[in-house]
């Protein structure tokens, strides 16, 4: 009898508190995904990592009320590239994606937005039917 | 490494420069260099390969 291997998946989805600790569920979610599909470039798990814990750390930083809401990330795994959606029920944010820049170098804070924006090709930010809403995609090298 | 880490490495960067050092930084992971590159903190926390080239000429 043939042994038949399966695909990995490629669809991940965890929910988990928007606050400091639960970052590390996202963490092991986006670990989980790299070792089920070692033939995709580590850099680009590498970056689209670095997006999605920086708008999780938003949300944990500035959500309100602090760690009183969920966050749910979902990645796919693409022939082209990777795909992440991060969903929370916390307030809207105002923020202007496109206008995100980096501050001075010396400055201490300010870079989250501005970093997950060049660690991707797509970011995108909407707030609908009480949800924030980031769409976050890192093309495949 | 995220930004608040680079944002402590910025405040360490100071304090240490504000005491006539340096904070260097050496053998740095393939996401922390690429972060530093994308950020272009590279400028001001130059990554070294090794902890000998970091201190070399110190």
């Amino acid at each position: 009898m043939p042994c038949v291997v399966g695909e990995p998946p490629t669809e991940y989805r965890v929910t988990a508190p928007a606050e400091p600790d639960g970052l590390v569920h996202l963490h092991e979610l986006i670990d989980r995904a790299r070792r089920d599909w070692p033939d995709v470039s580590g850099a680009d798990f590498d970056m689209l990592e670095t997006a999605v814990i920086e708008l999780c750390g938003n949300v944990a930083r500035h959500g309100r009320p602090a760690g009183a809401t969920d966050v749910t990330l979902s990645v796919s795994v693409r022939d082209s590239a990777l795909e992440a959606t991060l969903i929370d029920a916390g307030r809207p944010l105002e923020i202007d994606v496109d206008s995100a820049e980096l501050p001075p170098d010396m400055d201490e804070v300010g870079r989250g937005i501005a970093m997950a924006r060049l660690a991707v090709d797509e970011l995108d930010y909407e707030h609908d039917n009480g949800h924030n809403i980031w769409h976050v995609l890192r093309r495949r090298r | 490494v995220d930004s608040s880490g680079l944002g402590a490495l910025i405040g360490g960067l100071k304090t240490a420069r504000q005491a006539d050092g340096d904070l260097r930084i050496a053998a740095p992971t393939e996401q922390v260099a690429t972060v530093l590159g994308l950020t272009n903190l590279d400028r001001v926390l130059r990554p070294f390969a090794t902890v000998e080239d970091a201190v070399r000429g110190w």
